[in-house]
Order: structure tokens, then sequence, then C-alpha cells
């Protein structure tokens, strides 16, 4: 063959191609129940240039974000604590910006990596509703104030949850990892558990039946006891006999600032406390009773906890399938001031249209009815879902509805009295993800966070928490400040 | 002027792609001009040096386009190496004329150093500051983050092949430097290999273009049976399953985390292969042949023969220029002495503990003894030795991870452990089996750890098919066809998950930062293992292949067709190669079809079996 009939038929070649594209229908071709499609040849050409629009930094196209605050009516705001400021009003007080600035500058606990763009005041509206937080967070030195986060498996392995708890307890002061389930089956970062029954170490696969309020249905309980983690572990005689010795080894990790623990509190049908003659980042716990076990807290008399209750695969729409009395129990008895709900990655691919953003977001209204029933003193947080990717005609990008659905459920907090942080808009946005992706914060799947993400989110988090408490402070300040008169 | 732009400026967003269609536009036009350079003119006119020398300096300025594209500004390394190994090509075989034999060898030393000097930087720099800080104490930092330049082993391999074969006099240098930046940086194999040898290479470059009207026909064939590896078998695998389970290993139940890792191996295969399969197209359209660079290599009855069915022009070169240096089969040298102190020093550092330079040196004193004492196996033993340490090279040249070690230290064992194994007799396999199995057995009594439940279960399976052997080759009947297929399909099914199994390590050190790669890398590996050897859940299987059909199916038929008789798939690459034209055209519309659909569908949404 020469050359020349070479090129031609690579020409034809591509030809042919551009020819398919033009004519194929628009909507695609139906084989049964697969569709064939193909680009339209507008598109193929455009299709490299949109490729490399790529900002280079994480948050350079924080610009593609509208956030919703002017679709927010202000009068639907309520007015917590002692503020009486709207949301938009606080979010464009000078002063607030400068306090901004200062707490920046003085913050060195807590210290996002260089890359963190995300303009923390273009999310600060809703910290306003943490007030009551805030408020506890000052009598740390005194009393324990407890934190729960819960959220899906973007915190799985305590990922996010860490940061927040480093960065509290650094400046709150406070110890240990919080609640952790009785054996562990899921790794954490934080902390190590074995489980043994007669020196016999049990695997993820054996150890007490368990109950799970989330996932396959098959692993539900008869009735609604769940406990805060939305799960049981059963120590009953199938498990052990009564002379079988039960032992569960928590071992803290030294890396990080994981902080020493002086007391163990078992949560169960009976609570019990063992408090440690001295600090420790280890203890092997001897359980002697039978029944239902809730979660086992490490912490301390004072200072901040952190709890990470993470539900794999859990849109956080259960809370209403646990028994109202059981989350009341433990959000008393250990001084929760602050619910994290994390949610809504989970429904993203199974949501195709407004409706069903809004029959989802008026699930998630009742499940924050229902917790501030169960947590009156609490204050509540909802945290929405990050920038996800799916693939559209070979291209990955994002959920078309992702900012509707931010928009909804920043919407839904607001009515409904809770703080609203963006984790959407604290990626940049739509096609945040790719940054993400490409600087190594999230896996290529364009769902999950690695280790390095997670704890960029994390600290993302902390930060805006801590930025709104400085605030707060300062506000306090000074509202206690005397007025200075002029003198004429 | 923003088209313009878009065309001939690099953007590290936008590489040069096999599978982007900017490519095939890129070779469209590159193949025009070069129909134009080929053909203008009369036949001796055609023929003429001046020709051939057009067309080669023509073809090596739009390999350095395209090059320049997919690396930008590292393009600056690969004229470097270019300019400085033709020069000390030359050195070196006007010294060997003069008679200047140690002039020629520091010319080569000089040559080698450089190279591997520059590969080193971009590979080993974290590791090299990490290991000096902790030899030394020193607190030396990187600072700005050191990426790697595309397709740098490959062409840097090439070069010192280059030159060590104008060392050894196997060629002669090639004496217009044109020619030799085009043998080095010809861009069909320019970023994944093969490894082309200037031996195999050079003298085509004084050839007329010649390609038959078959040998048309099989280079699209190898074009469209390279896309279709890459887009269906490799990118679509790897989207809708393998990386989410590689990057959150805890998400996922035991039998996902293996699927994944079995799926991974035929990834890992059909990504790289057909990515030399449309080099190996592309590249005979313009006249010129590359070598195989895979010969269906899960068709392997044993380590050694997977070695030579994958990679081969990786594997030829590592014997050539690493493996018969170190003594070969033949003896031991300073080499292979080094090279074990070498790998004690960096496998302590990378693994932070001191077990692993305990064990390297105990084996290599082992060795040594056996060899000293018992001259009957000095040969053996110092061949296993060496082809031991070709493997660790092999496994530490993917990069300075522990994970790469244990990846080329497990190939290297089980390459040996497979050549002792076939020259042991019946009895003593099935007591050594029996002994082996029993013993993991006991041992996941006493501890159950995932990674000891993973090797009994695997321990038990070798077990029985050992045992079949045994008690076959003890009954008074001749062996058969049956038999004999019986026996090549077990052994293909044990390499096949012995080299998964090593894909582990292989996988879980690949695509990352080089400076927390040994952390994560180790991390991934041992979250596998838990998983696989722990969280394993029947319950979920099948739901998962419900649910999971589509990537399930695929990876069915892939190793099918992967495990189809050669002499079918012949003829039909065959049949293919001289179908009428219109017909092939037809084809290969179709196939980008099929292909497209495969890009465009959409992602596989999360779907957690195991909480």
């Amino acid at each position: 063959m020469k050359p020349k009939q070479i090129a031609i038929f690579i020409l034809i070649t591509l030809a042919a191609l551009a020819a398919v594209c033009y004519f194929f229908p628009r909507k695609g071709v139906k084989i049964g129940s697969t569709e064939i499609n193909m680009p339209p040849l507008q598109e193929v050409l455009q299709q490299d240039s949109d490729v490399v629009q790529w900002p280079d930094t994480v948050a350079a196209d924080t610009t593609c974000y509208e956030p919703a605050p002017e679709t927010i009516a202000t009068d639907a705001l309520p007015h917590a604590g002692t503020g009486n400021d709207s949301v938009a009003a606080v979010a464009e007080t000078p002063a607030v910006k400068a306090a901004d600035a200062e707490a920046a500058e003085k913050d060195t606990t807590v210290t996002p990596p260089a890359t963190a763009t995300a303009d923390s005041t273009q999310l600060a509206d809703t910290r306003v509703m943490l007030e009551r937080f805030y408020a506890a967070l000052a009598g740390t030195d005194t009393a324990a104030v407890r934190v729960v986060h819960y959220g899906d498996s973007q915190t799985e392995g305590d990922r996010i949850t860490m940061n927040l708890r480093q960065g509290l307890q650094q400046i709150c002061g406070g110890g240990g990892v919080g609640l952790v389930p009785l054996h562990q089956t899921i790794s954490m970062r934080t902390i190590t558990q074995t489980l043994t029954i007669n020196g016999v170490k049990q695997t993820a696969q054996q150890g007490p039946k368990r109950y799970l309020a989330y996932g396959p249905k098959g692993r539900r309980r008869d009735n609604r006891i769940y406990g805060p983690m939305a799960q049981v572990a059963l120590m009953d005689n199938n498990l052990c006999k009564d002379s079988e010795k039960v032992t569960v080894g928590l071992t803290q990790s030294r890396t990080g600032t994981t902080r020493p623990f002086t007391r163990i509190v078992v949560y169960g049908e009976t609570d019990s406390t063992i408090t440690l003659p001295d600090s420790a980042m280890s203890y092997t716990l001897e359980l002697k009773r039978k029944g239902d076990i809730y979660g086992l807290s490490l912490e301390t008399e004072t200072g901040v906890m952190v709890d990470n209750i993470p539900m794999r695969g859990c849109a956080g729409t259960i809370f209403t399938g646990i028994d109202r009395k059981m989350l009341a129990h433990y959000y008393k008895k250990s001084n929760t001031r602050l619910i994290i709900m994390q949610f809504g990655g989970n429904v993203m691919p199974y949501t195709h249209s407004r409706k069903d953003i809004a029959a989802y977001v008026e699930k998630i209204r009742r499940q924050i009815k229902y917790i501030r029933r169960c947590a009156p003193e609490a204050d509540l947080l909802f945290i929405g879902p990050s920038d996800m990717l799916t693939t559209r005609n070979g291209l990955k990008t994002s959920y078309s509805l992702l900012p509707d659905m931010d928009t909804a459920l920043l919407q839904m907090a607001v009515e409904e009295g809770a703080a609203y942080w963006s984790l959407f808009g604290a990626m940049g946005g739509k096609g945040g993800m790719k940054n993400w992706i490409s600087k190594g914060l999230a896996g290529s799947d364009g769902v999950h966070f690695t280790r390095k993400g997670a704890d960029f989110a994390g600290e993302m988090l902390t930060k805006w928490l801590l930025d709104g408490r400085q605030e707060y402070l300062e506000k306090l300040q000074k509202e206690a400040e005397p007025e200075v008169e002029e003198e004429e | 002027m923003e088209l313009l732009k878009h065309i001939f400026a690099f953007d590290s967003n936008s590489p040069l792609l096999f599978t982007q269609l900017y490519f095939w536009v890129f070779l469209a036009i590159v193949y025009v001009l070069f129909a134009v350079i080929t053909e203008v003119g009369g036949k001796a006119s055609r023929r003429s040096g001046r020709r051939l020398h057009l067309r080669n300096v023509y073809l090596m300025l739009v390999s350095w386009f395209f090059y320049y594209k997919t690396s930008g500004l590292f393009l600056g390394i690969l004229l470097f190496v270019t300019l400085s190994d033709w020069l000390l090509a030359q050195g070196i075989y006007a010294a060997h004329n003069r008679g200047r034999l140690i002039l020629k060898k520091a010319l080569l030393v000089a040559g080698v150093c450089l190279d591997l000097g520059i590969l080193a930087y971009f590979k080993y720099a974290y590791f090299g500051a990490d290991a000096l800080n902790r030899i030394l104490g020193t607190s030396l930092t990187i600072t700005e983050k050191i990426i790697l330049p595309v397709g740098i082993s490959f062409y840097i391999f090439q070069v010192i092949s280059y030159t060590a074969d104008v060392f050894c006099g196997r060629i002669k240098p090639v004496k217009n430097i044109f020619d030799f930046g085009f043998y080095v940086s010809f861009f069909p194999q320019l970023v994944a290999g093969p490894i082309v040898r200037a031996s195999e290479f050079v003298p085509q470059l004084y050839k007329p273009f010649c390609l038959s009207r078959r040998m048309f026909g099989l280079a699209v064939f190898w074009i469209i049976n390279g896309l279709g590896k890459k887009i269906i078998l490799s990118d679509y695998l790897a989207t809708h399953l393998i990386d989410r389970v590689f990057e959150n290993p805890l998400l996922f139940s035991g039998f996902e985390n293996l699927f994944a890792l079995f799926a991974y191996s035929l990834q890992v295969y059909a990504d790289f292969s057909g990515y030399t399969d449309i080099a190996i197209g592309v590249a005979m359209l313009m006249g010129f042949y590359l070598p195989r660079n895979f010969d269906s290599p899960y068709k392997s009855q044993n380590p050694q023969e997977f070695w030579r069915r994958w990679h081969i022009s990786l594997s030829r070169w590592l014997k050539t220029y690493l493996y018969i240096p170190l003594g070969g089969n033949r003896n031991a040298t300073f080499g292979t002495w080094f090279w074990i102190a070498f790998f004690a020093v960096a496998g302590t550092l990378l693994s932070g503990s001191w077990i692993t330079a305990v064990v390297l040196l105990t084996i290599a004193a082992v060795v040594a003894l056996v060899a000293k004492f018992v001259p009957s196996h000095r040969k053996l033993m110092f061949a296993n030795l060496n082809s031991f340490i070709t493997m660790l090279l092999g496994g530490l040249w993917h990069g300075a991870s522990w994970n790469f070690l244990i990846w080329g230290g497990l190939n290297g064992i089980g390459m040996i452990v497979n050549k002792l194994w076939r020259i042991t007799g019946g009895h003593l396999r099935m007591l050594l089996m029996t002994m082996g199995a029993g013993g993991l057995l006991l041992a996941r009594h006493f501890h159950p750890l995932p990674v000891l439940n993973l090797f009994a279960v695997w321990g038990c399976v070798l077990w029985c098919g050992t045992a079949v052997r045994y008690i076959w080759q003890l009954l008074p009947v001749k062996a058969g066809s049956v038999s004999a297929a019986a026996g090549k399909v077990w052994a293909v099914a044990q390499t096949f998950t012995f080299i998964t199994f090593t894909r582990l390590f292989f996988r879980s050190g690949s695509n990352l930062d080089p400076a927390t790669a040994n952390q994560v890398a180790w991390e991934t590996a041992r979250n596998m293992v838990t998983q696989i050897g722990g969280a394993w859940n029947n319950s979920i299987i099948i739901p998962f292949l419900w649910e999971y059909r589509t990537v399930a199916l695929l990876f069915v038929l892939g190793m099918l067709i992967h495990w189809l008789p050669a002499k079918f798939k012949q003829w039909y690459r065959l049949r293919f190669a001289m179908l009428p034209m219109w017909a092939m055209l037809l084809c290969t519309v179709a196939a980008i079809v099929v292909f497209y659909q495969f890009v465009t569908a959409e992602s596989q949404p999360f779907i957690y079996f195991q909480f």
C-alpha cells in the first residue's frame, strides 16, 4: 500500500465518524433497554476545550458557585441566642469581616493548607445559629461539652471529625476520641480496638451480634432501641457464658494530636463509668455484664468531646427510627451541645428532578425536628453533600442538581434554625471535585475524599466553626463595653 | 489565536493520548505530510538517502512536538539525553577503534551514570532525601514538587541500551544525530514503550516505506484492538469498580476487594498492552515495526513464563543489561553483593524495620555458603540470587516504595520457588505442601489474622491440587490429553492467582504522590488484605454480581478472549486484515461507536453491601 492510500483511509474514517456524529439522532437510538448515543459534531469539536478549563487552585472557580442566600427570605431566619441581626446583616458587617481576618491571623492552631482559598465569610451566614454552642464552649474548663458528628461514608474512620476534635480540644481542652462502638468493624485513624473473649481475639465477623438502624434491612432490630450510634451490640449468652471473660482493648493512636482520656463511660441498658487514676492513651476494659451495649465513650471530665458516628450508605433519614428516649438520654447525660449531620451524597445518584430534592429535603426536615426534640439544648449544624462527579457524554462532570440540592438544604436548615455549612461551596462549587482530584484531595471515583482531602475539609470546617466562635466572643465583648458618650 | 494556542501550547490537563480525538486528528495531519514527503517524486527519488533522511527528520520533529504536548518543557530532558548519548556512543566507538579501553569504559560509565542520575532524580529524590536524613541526621527537604516526566524510563532505558550495545560491539553508532533523535523519540512508542533496541530499529531508518495490504490490515486491527482493550477493559473497569475499591478498601467487603484485585489484573494488562497495540499499529502505518510487548501473559503456567510473556521488551532489557552483567546463571559478581547490601539498606529504610535487612543478608549468606560447600548447586544458587536481585530492581524501578520492593521480591521468590518445585519429586512435594498448609492452618487457628486466613485458604487450595496430582501419579494409568489439559488449567489458574496477589502491592503503590507514596501504599495493601482475609461476607456475593453485572461480564469476557487459542486469534486477525477496504472502514467506524458507548456510560452509583 502507498502512504497516499493510507492517508485517504485515515481521512475517510475521520470524515465518516464526523458524519455519524452529525446525523445521529440527538435523543439516541434505543436497542432494547440499551441506548446508543453519539455526541453532536459541535460538541466533539468543543470537547477538548471544555476539558482544559480546569482552574489551577482548589477554590479558584468559586465564582461558578452561586451561594444561595439571596434566594432565602431574610425574614425566614430565626433570631437565635443573643443576636438580633439577620444572617445577611451579620455576614455583611465590616466588623465581622475584620474579626474574621483577625481571627484567621491569630489562629495558629488550625491552619488549612496553603491551597485553602475558600472564603469563610462567604459561608458565614448561618453561624449565628450556633450561639448557644459557642456560649457552652465558654464553660468547658468546668464541665464537659459534647459534639456529635453523624455522617455518611465521607466521615468513616474518623475522617473530618478528627480534625474538628483536634481543633476544638486544642482551644477548649478535653481529651479522648469520644464515643466508639463495642466492637470495631471499621478501622479508625485515631483508635484501635480489640475485642477478646477468653483471650481469643474476635474478627470483624465474630463478636457480638450487631443491629443497625441504617443499611440493609436484615440488620434491623424488632424494637427501635439502638442508642446514639444508631447501632447496638448484644452481649448475650450465645456469645459468652457467664464464666467467660470479655475484654476490650482500647488504644488511641499516638500520631497526630489525639489527646489522652481520663474516664470511660459504657453506654448500655445501664450506664457505667470507669474513672482512671491518671490520663491514658490506652486501656483494657473488662466487661462484666450482659445486655445491650450502645457504645463506649473515651473522654475527660471537662473540655470538648467530639463523637464520630459514620453511617455508610446512609442519607440521614433514619433518626426517626431510633427510640427518642434513648437519644435524649445520651444527649442529656453527655451534655451534647452541638449535633452535626453530614448527609446528602448518597441520594445524589438517585435524584433526577427538583421534586426528588424537595422530597429528600422534607425527610431531612423531619429528622432535624426529631433531633431537636431529643436534644433541646443542642444546636444543629447540617453539612450538605460534597461536589460529586458523574459521567456525561464521556466527560466527568458534577451532578447537575447538586447546586439545587445544596440550596434547598440550606433553605431548609435555616428555616429549622440550624446552621448550614456548604461543603459543596467550600470545595469551589460545581466542578470543584475535579480540582480536588487533580490535587490528590479526592479519589478518582469523584465521590470520596482521600485522607489528605478529608483533612483539608476537616480543617476548613474547623476554621469556619472557630471563626464563628471568635465573632461571637467579639460581639459579646462589644456588648459588654460601656458606651462612651462624646463630650461636648 | 486561542485556537492556535490550544493546538500548539502545552497543557498538563490535555496531554496527547491515544484515546483522544485530538491525537487521531494530529495523526491524520502528520500522515498526510508523511505521505507527501514519502511519495512525491520518481521512484529513484523516493528511495534516495536524502528523501529517507528528510522523512526521519520530519518524524523526529513531529515526535518532539508530540512529547512537548505531553510533557511540556521536559522535552529538554529528551533532547539532552539524545545529544549526550549520541556523543558518548561516538566517543566509545572512537576509543574502541583507537584501542583506548579505559577511556571506552569511562565513557560508558559516564553515560550510564548520567542517564540513571536523571532517572534517579525524578524517581527517587524523595527517597534519597529521606534516606540521607535518617542515616546522616540531616534535615533535607524537597520544597518543589517533583513531577515525573512522561515516558522518561522508556527513553532512558532505550538510550542506555544503545550506548551499551555500542560498547559491546553489538551495533555501530548511528552516524547522523537526527536519525538517532528519531530512534529515541519516535512518538508511538515514546510514552509507554515497547523499549526498542537500536539493533532492531536503526536498520529500519535506512529502508524506504514498505507496507503490504495485509500488513496495513493488521495495523488497523492492532489499533482497534488496542483501543478496545484500553477503553472497555481498562478504563471502564477501573472507573466503575477497581479505582473506588483501591481508594477505600474498607468500604468494601472481602469478596468485593478480591474481585477488584482480579479485575485489576485484567485492567493493567488491557491498559498497557492496549497502549502498545496502538503504538505498534500506528508505527506500522508508517512502515516501522516495533517488537511485540505482550504475548497473552495470563496463559503462563509459571512465573518465569509469565515474565517471558509480560512486557517482553522490559524483561529482555533487564535480562540483557542487568541479569547477565550480574553474572546471570553462571556466577555471582561484585554487583550481586552490592545490590544485596543496597536492598538491605533500602528495605530497612522503606519498611522501617531492620528485619528486612536481616532476611536479605541471611538469604545471601545461605546462598554463598551453599555455593561454596556444595559446588554442584553453585550455578543454581547464583542464578536464583541474580534473578531475585533483578526482580527487586524491577520493583524499585517502578518507584521508591516498600510496596514495589515487596512486589518485586514476591515475583523473584515465585520464580525461584517454581524452579525448585519443578525439580522436586512427587513424594517430597506432597510432604512439603502438607506441612505448609498444615502449618498455615495451625497458625491461623492460634492467630486468626486476616493475612493468615488468606494464606491458609490459599495453602489448602494448593494442597488439594497437589494431592490430586500426587494420587493421579500413583494410579496405574498413563497420562492422557485430559489430565495434561487439567494440569495446564491448574498451572495457569495458580500462576494467574499468584501474579494477581503480587499486584495487590503493585496497584496500591501506583499513581501516588511520591512524598507520601510509601505510607499510603502500605496502608492500602494492608487494608485490602484485612478485608479479603477477614471481612468476607458470602451473602453479598450475588447482590454484588447483579449490581455490577456489566463489570463482571466484561471481566469474564475479557479473560475468555485472553485465553482463546493463539491460532484462533491469528485466524481472525488475518481475516480482518484481508477484509475489503470498505468493510474495514465500516468495522472501524462501528467499533468506535461501540467504544464511545463505554466512554460515556454513566457512573455506577455507590452501593454499599457491607455495613
